[in-house]
């Protein structure tokens, strides 16, 4: 039994696992960095530190709505090595998620994968950060 | 027994010993010129004591037994029994060689690995040409030595010069002996009525506490003869043997190396003495009071100045709005508080290039062999600083270019005696401070690069084509620069590995530095690298393009001029330069170069020419904000492969900049 956050994309609900997550943030100043990928919108200074943000819609490819008052950047941390902003469109609850609680069937959408997991009659696209950040399908 | 955890003194273990096994090699370079000193082989001998010692505490089993082996040499050397001559010193620098490697393989798994190097304790034994346990014996026969620790000396000294005797005894209890420890203190009990005990072994609280196997000895000072003294100890029950000698001042040494040093240190504290002692302790480097520091807690330290940096350029900000004196007046002193401090910090993390430059010598001297040519490596500016991290990054490209200079630049011995020059080569590799950077050159005298054969390469790597040959020798050289670029026909395993002078630019790149080439054909080929003395905080000017600010660091900034529209012209392929005092300077929007739209409508366009070497760009910008010292931040392992910039920093107002990298500017 693992803890989850679930965050809203759109009209869609994702899941990643709380313990990459470090920080959740409320929409700040972006400095866009030239020559980078379109969905990579910069970089914020987290007190003191510079950390790049990537538009997770934008990259999954979901409908990309307006920045609002629920807007939030999820701060995660990869294996200690870097961290990672990650635009959501709202965040809405962290939950435990069983085994029984996960559907056999996967989901793609592009190149990425998810596996579903099913809460209170939501169907959760548990996403794999590996995917989200690492340009695993463009290499092929 | 419980097994000691020695982990947590691995790392103190693995930074002395690369101490030690530098100073064994500097060392060992000197007596190599001169076999005869006798201070250099004791600094050897001592070097190699020490690790033997640390290596056994370790457990390192291999290299205690190299170490030891070494030791036996030094010693027969130091005695007289043994003349050093160059197969005795290749030897040696390969046991040292042996020795980096057990160690590379403790830094990188903790253990040295089952491997052992049985041949070359073999071969050091071999040159004492008996078995080592032989000479461990003569050797202890042969000297009649006493060692002590100074105080004990100097009791010795006054001893005799007021008279006294001064006797050994070794004292051997019988091994059926039950309470040991009141034996002996019966012993010490009946020679104090005779003199004075100064010194026993082991220490008089060991034996107290029964520390100690069936033996001890012990030092008296007395007037009695030496056989009264062993009468009356051996008429003590369950002593089974005493053996005395008389102790002369000539006989006695200071114990072991570890005193030695402290014996160095105690001498420059007392000034008295220090007049005396001065000569003994010359050749010995001084040791000085210093902290071993994590480097990361130096980063933390630096961070932590930088963040107070930042928040200095906005509280100044704020006061310009006050207007008012005494705010201004703290400010002032903030500023100058945080200019120090930025400085202090700065000097902990400065270190002398010596740290890279040490190594060389000894490489070259294996260069020198194995390519069968001859040349000499002269060094200067070693005590010139540079921040830790950028010396630490230095080696590689170094060597690189060392190497080259040894293998393309230097020619075979007869070449050069027919060309007219010394047969001997001559490679220099100099550091010195330039203003806020800086230099490193790597010069040699050979034969300088052949610009026929490099544009002959580079058409045929397709490089350059025909009928471009209007290049400057400049423009050809830079060629070499680029990736698997190599004109040596004969390829050795020293340079043209496929590795080439483009690895080395990069790597000078990413320090935020630069290389350039100058040669002479038949005279010689000098690398100049140009690097920032620290990597964190540097002074930058901060230009605005659209809304957008970006920060150009001031070292790459040769001037900048406000031109007309129609001064800028349009050359080939709608390049567009302009001409500033007779020179050409081809001429961007960083607009463009940041993937924005540039505004062509202006009547006035403000440039920044940005040098990189000898070139110029002159980069269009919208508004010049001002000079600023900035922290600079990394983007972070994510955006790493982010070419244009080189990192970000933080504004007085919290918002973000990105810097921008000169060398990509000309580029792009």
């Amino acid at each position: 039994m693992e803890q989850y956050l679930i965050f809203r994309l759109a009209d869609e609900y994702y899941g990643l696992l709380v313990s990459f997550i470090e920080n959740i943030e409320k929409m700040m100043p972006i400095t866009r960095v030239p020559n980078t990928k379109e969905y990579i919108k910069g970089v914020v200074n987290l007190r003191g530190e510079i950390v790049p943000v990537i538009d997770l819609r934008e990259k999954i490819g979901v409908r990309k709505e307006e920045f609002d008052e629920e807007t939030r950047i999820l701060i995660v941390n990869w294996k200690n090595e870097f961290k990672v902003g990650l635009i959501i469109d709202e965040v809405l609850d962290v939950v435990y998620l069983t085994k029984e609680d996960f559907d056999s069937a996967t989901r793609d959408r592009n190149e990425f994968t998810f596996s579903i997991a099913k809460y209170n009659n939501m169907l959760i696209n548990i996403i794999n950060l590996e995917d989200v950040l690492f340009e695993k399908a463009e290499e092929v | 027994m419980k097994v000691m955890d020695m982990s947590q003194y691995l790392g103190m273990f693995i930074e002395e010993a690369k101490d030690h096994i530098q100073s064994l090699n500097d060392n060992m370079l000197k007596l190599e010129e001169n076999p005869e000193d006798l201070q250099l082989i004791n600094e050897i001998f001592r070097s190699a004591h020490t690790l033997k010692g640390m290596a056994g505490t370790m457990g390192f089993v291999n290299m205690q037994k190299l170490t030891h082996a070494m030791e036996n040499i030094l010693a027969a050397a130091r005695d007289g029994k043994l003349r050093i001559n160059s197969d005795i010193m290749d030897v040696l620098f390969k046991t040292v060689d042996a020795l980096e490697g057990y160690l590379d393989v403790i830094v990188a798994t903790g253990t040295e690995g089952s491997e052992q190097d049985i041949s070359l304790v073999d071969a050091l034994n071999g040159i004492l040409g008996r078995p080592q346990e032989e000479i461990v014996a003569n050797g202890k026969r042969v000297n009649t030595q006493f060692e002590y620790d100074e105080f004990v000396i100097r009791a010795i000294e006054r001893a005799y010069s007021q008279g006294f005797n001064v006797y050994k005894f070794d004292v051997e209890l019988d091994p059926n002996c039950l309470l040991k420890s009141a034996r002996a203190y019966l012993v010490f009990k009946t020679v104090e009525e005779l003199g004075e005990i100064i010194n026993s072994k082991p220490p008089v609280q060991d034996i107290e506490d029964e520390k100690f196997d069936f033996e001890f000895s012990i030092t008296i000072v007395s007037k009695e003869p030496l056989e009264k003294i062993r009468e009356r100890i051996l008429s003590i029950s369950e002593i089974r043997e005493a053996k005395g000698i008389e102790v002369k001042i000539g006989d006695v040494k200071v114990e072991g190396a570890q005193q030695e040093v402290s014996r160095t240190e105690e001498v420059q504290s007392t000034e008295a003495v220090k007049v005396v002692r001065e000569q003994k302790q010359e050749g010995l480097k001084k040791t000085s009071k210093t902290v071993r520091v994590d480097i990361e807690r130096l980063d933390v330290l630096m961070n932590l100045v930088s963040e107070l940096i930042i928040i200095k350029s906005r509280i100044e900000e704020f006061a310009k709005k006050y207007n008012d004196r005494q705010y201004e007046e703290s400010i002032e002193y903030l500023e100058r508080i945080t200019t120090s401090l930025h400085d202090a910090v700065m000097k902990v993390r400065m270190v002398p290039v010596e740290r890279v430059f040490s190594r060389f010598p000894r490489m070259m001297r294996d260069l020198a062999r194995e390519l069968g040519k001859e040349f000499e490596l002269v060094m200067s500016g070693e005590d010139t600083e540079v921040d830790r991290t950028i010396v630490d990054e230095l080696g590689d490209p170094l060597i690189h270019l060392l190497r080259n200079a040894a293998d393309h630049g230097i020619e075979e011995p007869e070449e050069r005696v027919k060309s007219g020059k010394p047969r001997s080569g001559l490679i220099k590799l100099s550091a010195y401070h330039d203003g806020n950077n800086v230099v490193i050159e790597v010069e040699d005298d050979g034969k300088g690069i052949d610009i026929e054969k490099v544009k002959k390469k580079a058409i045929e790597k397709g490089l350059l084509k025909e009928d471009q040959l209007d290049l400057s020798d400049q423009e050809i050289i830079d060629f070499l620069f680029l990736p698997s670029f190599s004109t040596k026909d004969k390829v050795t395993n020293l340079s043209g590995r496929g590795v080439g002078l483009d690895v080395v630019k990069t790597k000078i790149e990413q320090l935020g530095g630069m290389i350039e080439v100058k040669t002479e054909k038949g005279k010689g080929t000098k690398f100049v690298i140009r690097l920032p003395l620290t990597l964190a905080i540097i002074q930058a000017l901060l230009v605005t393009v659209k809304d957008e600010i970006y920060a150009i660091p001031i070292a790459s900034i040769k001037e900048i001029v406000d031109v007309a529209k129609e001064d800028i012209k349009v050359v080939q392929k709608g390049k567009e330069i302009i001409v500033l005092r007779d020179q050409v300077i081809p001429i961007k929007y960083l607009h463009k170069i940041v993937g924005l739209e540039a505004d062509l409508d202006k009547k006035k366009y403000t440039v920044v020419i940005v040098k990189r070497g000898e070139k110029l760009t002159g980069i269009i910008v919208d508004r010049l904000l001002g000079q600023q010292d900035i922290v600079i931040k990394s983007l972070g392992k994510y955006l790493e492969e982010v070419r244009l910039v080189s990192g970000a920093t933080i504004l007085g107002d919290g918002s973000v900049a990105m810097i921008l990298d000169p060398n990509m500017l000309a580029v792009v």
